[in-house]
Order: structure tokens, then C-alpha cells, then sequence
């Protein structure tokens, strides 16, 4: 009986009723064919999934601007990605001797398919390749960062040596002429004012030096207890021109009171950094402020130890989330604009921070928090 | 909501009687022309009669070639699976047919649509899961099969467990998909007290969960599905993923 007339007959065995167990048959058959049907869908969307992840894979893979190789345990190359194919060139991966990886240090240096010289660092993971152990190198070129860091060294060692030595002869140069003496008024005050001129430059060279160390992770923090009252007498000595210029008086207070020679203001720090912190929030509110106006500067400690410079003006509200960015002036010509980012910086490396609060209508005010060495005094 | 092997509807979306008191002769042509159900179309004949003759292979052709040819698979689902699953149904219900025959009919459209379902599968979805199940014990598992793999041309993830053997299991899959939306399909009347008991448990374990009913059960009465808890209910596969999508519009609207 061919196909066509057994289904033919099924049609016989409906009229003609089938039994329980032929009816318990059929639907386990169906049974096992929803279960197929349904198992087959999910492989198949599994399936799917599993070429997407491989696509996406591939992509972040071959895309990645690292060179990648892959080895494996005897050293042979399993995967080269495409930026190695662009970088070396097709034909230099396809006859690629593996050895060069071998005993790598962290960096290595190799020609590009332009035929440059570059430099790249080596990264070396162990990893595992179709289930085998295996090595996966990581190559990025790093030729810029590199002359990047020769252009900072080269830097710091113009601002060290070439810059901080001639610097030298003009600060002592002119207090040994002042030492001679047999000099008229007028000219002690200008030999005086060239000294003092090359101290601030002096002063403002190691600023950036600290900066740029502290940038680099090279500057070695002395945290010790500094009194901050003594230190900014010095702050306000060296501005002393700005301010008798500008005719602003400024006062000082110490938990509300008006401080005293005897009194103190002890931080957890380093001394220098405080130096240009103080230097540089000062001069800032000396600069921002109308001539004649005064500047408060309130010392107060509660959880942390804190000090706030306020003076008079307005920064528009645009300008207020910029205050501490980098090359940011208002109000003012001539500025760097490194005066607010620096202290900020240097006061984050001491775990401290510095705030703008402009809560006030025609105050500026710059709050700076630090954790307190020991217990102020009074 | 589900597409129903065993019932038609009329032009307007009226169901078809459950019996056809006056079931063609054995010899005589097996498919309806007129009456209630809406005319097929060739294809869809020339498929049911392959089917008829126990052809699977010229049958599973047929339906393949055509959306070779590039016939939409939807086009493929609403305008040949679906109406001739109907009249299979329709015929055993009329006892011109054996079950056998119409088991036969059922798998051999199911081995179509899994030979259909790779090229509906999307790649770039839409963030929105949805599981599609069968309650009970109940043996219908096509319509929601189909519903599934609607949802799977409009780029929603998607989960077709078929019939489930506890309701922890379905539990266990919500949790495991995330699901947007369940999909239940109540074919036999007496799964409904166990779908009420169910929808209820899903949505206060999976609060986020949209239940969908549909499936013969509903048909007569779409207030039904209302009564048991669902959040919605749909005649068929693409009234469903419309239901669906309205919903989850209308959420990120509100």
C-alpha cells in the first residue's frame, strides 16, 4: 500500500473510531515532535546568538588598536588580529617568527609596513586556545607617548637646570651689591625689586615643577603638622605690592576671632604645597577684588580644618563649574589660568579639596578643606 | 490570539461553527470552497491538497519554494499555514479526517516553519522579551509556535517553550528571559481554571510580566481571557505582537 492510500485509510479509521491505545500513541508522537520543533527553534536561536557574540567578538578584536597575537604553548602563532596584519604587514604576520616575542621585556621596538620605527609596550597574558594553554600578547605602539615623555623631561630639565640656573645670579647678584652698600635710595629699591622679582620667578618655576611632578606621580609628598598662620604672613608679605597697590586691607580670623601673632592653625601637610596654595588663592582674590574693598580670610576646624578666602565680586553663573579647570581666567588680563587649578590639584594630592561657594550675592569665596594635624590652637 | 487548527473564521472575523453538520464525502472535495471560510489561495489549496494526499515532501516544497521565490514568511504564515491548518482542524472536526491525519498535517507544517524560521530571526532587537507557552497539558502547540516566531520577525526576543511540565518551570524560564511579555494559549475549555491559577501567580511573582491570552478557548468569548486575569487578549499571531507592542508604546509614553 503506498503512502498516499495509508492516509487515505486513516480517514477509514476515524469513522471507524480509533482505540484508547492507538490515541495514546499519536499523541506521545506528537508530544515528541512539539518537543523537536520547540528544541529545534531554541538551537537554532541559540545558534543566532552565538554568531552575534562571535561577530561582536571579532569586532572588538580585530578592531582593537593594540596588536594582538595569540601562541601557543610551543610557541607557534594560533591569531594575529587585523591592526598586527595593517601593522607589520600580511605577509610579515604569515612568516612571522614567533621568537621575537620570546623574552620580550615590556617594550620592544619594530619596524611598521611604512617601514617606521616604532616603539611598542608588550603585555603577556596567559590565556587558554581551543581548551589548550596558551599566550596572549598584547602590543601597543606607544611611540608618541614616548617622545611625549622625552618633551616632559626635556621640559623639567629646561625648568631645573637652564632656566633656574642663570635664575640665580639674578637674586644674589643684586644682594651683593646691596651688601656693598654705598648705593643711593632709588637704587636699593630697584636693585631690590630685581631680587625680589627673581625670587617670585623662582617661586613660580618650582610651582610648576611641583605641578608637573605632581601630574607625573613623581612628587614625594613630606606630610608633616603645618601651621598655616605663619605661612600665610609669608603669602602676604610677597603680595604685600598688590595689595597696597590695590589699597585692600585684609583681615584675618581664627574661628571667628580675629587671629593673633600668637595664635596657630596646625594641618596634616606638606609645607611647599601649602605655600602655593595659599600663594595662589590669595593672589587670585587680590586680583578678582575692586581696589579698596576687603578680603577676609576665616580659619575654622569642626570635622575638618578648613580655610575661607572671600573677596568682592560676581563670576557669572556660567563660570561657575569652570573656576578650577585648566586655563581658565575671568575678570583679569595676564592670567595663566593655573592659578585656581593648581591649588586644587596640589590640595587633592594632599587628600584635601578646595570648593567655590558663591552661595553669598557679591562674594566670592573659596573654601579649602583638609584633614587637621593637631589640634589648632587658639 | 493563537492561530486555532481546529476553528475558521468568516471575512469579518467571526468564528466558524465547531461542527460542520454536513461533512463532504470522502471522495468528494475536501476543501471548503465559500461557506464560512475565507477562500484559500492557490498556494494554500495546492498545499492542502499535497498535504491530503500524504505528501509531505511535494507539501514542504511547495510552501519552501515559494518564499524562495520571496513570498514574506508572514505572508507565507497568514496567508497558507494559517488557513489551512484552520480547515485541517475544521475537517477532523467534521470527522471527514482522521487524527491522524491532522497530526500529520500539524508536523509537517511545523517541520515548514522550522525550515521558515531562520530567515526571520533578527539580529538587531528591540530590548523586549517574550515567552510563549501552552497551558497544561494541551498538545496544540503551533498556533503559539506561531505567535513566537511573529514576535521573533518584530525583533523581540523570544522563547517558545511549547507546553511546560510544572509551573515552576515556566517560573524558572520568566526569571531566566526577563520576560516582557507570556504569551498563553488555552485551546481545551477545561485548562482555563489552571490558566486563571497560573496568571494570577505570574503576576504577582513577575509584577513587570504582561500576560497575553489567546487560543480556542477565547474565541467565543474574548471577555474570557479578561475574567482569568490576562492583561490583553488577540484572535491571532499578528494581532498579538500588535497588542504587545501598543502595551509597552503606551508604557514608555505614560
Amino acid at each position: 500500500m503506498d503512502k498516499k492510500l495509508k492516509l487515505r485509510g486513516t480517514r477509514q479509521e476515524k469513522v471507524q473510531a480509533p482505540t484508547v491505545s492507538d490515541t495514546v500513541t499519536l499523541d506521545e508522537f506528537m508530544k515528541i515532535n512539539n518537543e523537536l520543533v520547540a528544541a529545534q527553534r531554541e538551537l537554532h536561536l541559540t545558534n543566532a546568538q552565538l554568531q552575534r557574540q562571535r561577530a561582536r567578538f571579532l569586532n572588538i578584536v580585530q578592531d582593537n588598536p593594540d596588536l594582538i597575537f595569540v601562541l601557543d604553548s610551543r610557541g607557534s602563532l594560533v591569531f594575529a588580529n587585523a591592526t598586527a596584519h595593517v601593522f607589520m604587514g600580511v605577509d610579515q604576520v604569515a612568516s612571522l617568527n614567533p621568537d621575537f616575542l620570546a623574552n620580550v621585556d615590556k617594550e620592544i621596538q619594530l619596524r611598521d609596513s611604512a617601514g617606521a620605527q616604532q616603539i611598542l609596550s608588550v603585555k603577556e597574558i596567559e590565556t587558554t586556545w581551543d581548551e589548550r594553554p596558551a599566550i596572549l600578547f598584547v602590543l601597543r605602539v606607544i611611540t608618541e607617548r614616548k617622545q611625549l615623555e622625552k618633551l616632559r623631561e626635556d621640559v623639567e630639565r629646561i625648568l631645573r637646570h637652564d632656566l633656574k640656573t642663570p635664575l640665580s645670579g639674578i637674586i644674589n647678584l643684586p644682594q651683593i651689591l646691596l651688601d656693598e652698600g654705598d648705593l643711593s635710595p632709588d637704587q636699593v629699591e630697584t636693585i631690590e625689586h630685581i631680587r625680589d622679582s627673581g625670587y617670585r620667578m623662582l617661586r613660580l618655576i618650582n610651582e610648576y615643577m611641583h605641578l608637573f611632578q605632581i601630574d607625573n606621580g613623581s612628587y614625594e609628598l613630606s606630610m608633616v603638622s603645618v601651621d598655616l598662620l605663619p605661612l600665610l604672613q609669608t603669602v602676604l608679605s610677597d603680595l604685600s605690592y598688590l595689595r597696597e597697590k590695590k589699597n585692600i586691607p585684609v583681615d584675618v580670623f581664627l574661628s571667628g576671632n580675629l587671629a593673633t601673632q600668637r595664635d596657630s592653625f596646625n594641618v596634616s601637610g606638606d609645607m611647599t604645597l601649602f605655600l602655593s596654595i595659599m600663594s595662589n588663592l590669595v593672589k587670585n582674590a587680590l586680583e578678582a577684588s575692586p581696589p579698596g574693598e576687603r578680603i577676609t580670610i576665616d580659619f575654622d576646624h569642626n570635622d575638618v580644618c578648613s580655610m575661607r578666602i572671600s573677596n568682592v565680586g560676581e563670576i557669572p553663573p556660567g563660570f561657575h563649574d569652570r573656576f578650577f579647570e585648566k586655563y581658565t581666567t575671568y575678570g583679569k588680563t595676564g592670567g595663566t589660568g593655573l592659578g585656581t587649578y593648581s591649588a586644587r590639584h596640589m590640595a587633592r594630592a594632599m587628600g584635601g579639596e578646595l570648593e567655590l561657594d558663591v552661595s553669598k550675592p557679591g562674594i566670592i569665596a573659596v573654601i579649602a578643606r583638609w584633614s587637621c594635624g593637631e589640634k589648632p590652637g587658639v | 490570539m493563537i492561530a486555532q487548527p481546529y476553528h475558521d473564521r468568516d471575512a469579518v472575523g467571526k468564528p466558524a461553527p465547531l461542527a460542520n453538520n454536513a461533512p463532504a464525502p470522502l471522495d468528494g472535495p475536501l476543501i471548503r470552497q465559500g461557506g464560512h471560510a475565507p477562500a484559500l489561495s492557490e498556494l494554500a489549496r495546492n498545499y492542502m491538497r499535497t498535504l491530503l494526499d500524504g505528501d509531505r515532501r511535494a507539501a514542504s516544497a511547495l510552501v519552501l519554494e515559494a518564499a524562495d521565490r520571496g513570498m514574506p514568511v508572514s505572508q507565507v504564515y497568514l496567508d497558507v499555514l494559517q488557513p489551512v491548518q484552520r480547515e485541517v482542524g475544521r475537517l477532523w472536526e467534521a470527522n471527514i479526517i482522521s487524527v491522524t491525519m491532522e497530526h500529520f498535517c500539524t508536523a509537517t507544517t511545523q517541520f515548514v516553519m522550522a525550515q521558515l524560521f531562520p530567515s526571520i530571526v533578527t539580529n538587531n532587537k528591540n530590548g523586549l522579551s517574550m515567552v510563549g507557552a501552552c497551558v497544561g497539558d494541551d498538545l496544540h502547540v503551533l498556533g503559539i509556535n506561531m505567535v513566537c516566531d511573529f514576535f521573533e520577525m518584530k525583533s523581540w526576543e523570544t522563547h517558545h517553550i511549547g507546553y511546560y511540565k510544572s509551573d515552576e518551570t515556566l517560573f524558572k524560564t520568566l526569571y531566566e528571559r526577563n520576560a516582557d511579555i507570556l504569551c498563553l494559549s488555552v485551546t481545551m475549555f477545561h485548562n482555563l481554571s489552571q490558566a486563571k491559577a497560573l496568571i494570577q501567580e505570574v503576576t504577582e511573582r513577575f509584577p513587570k510580566t504582561k500576560v497575553l491570552a489567546g487560543g480556542l478557548a477565547f474565541l467565543n468569548d474574548p471577555k474570557l481571557a479578561q475574567r482569568i486575569g490576562a492583561h490583553g487578549w488577540a484572535r491571532d499571531a499578528l494581532g498579538a505582537v500588535e497588542l504587545a507592542t501598543s502595551l509597552f508604546r503606551s508604557a514608555q509614553h505614560g
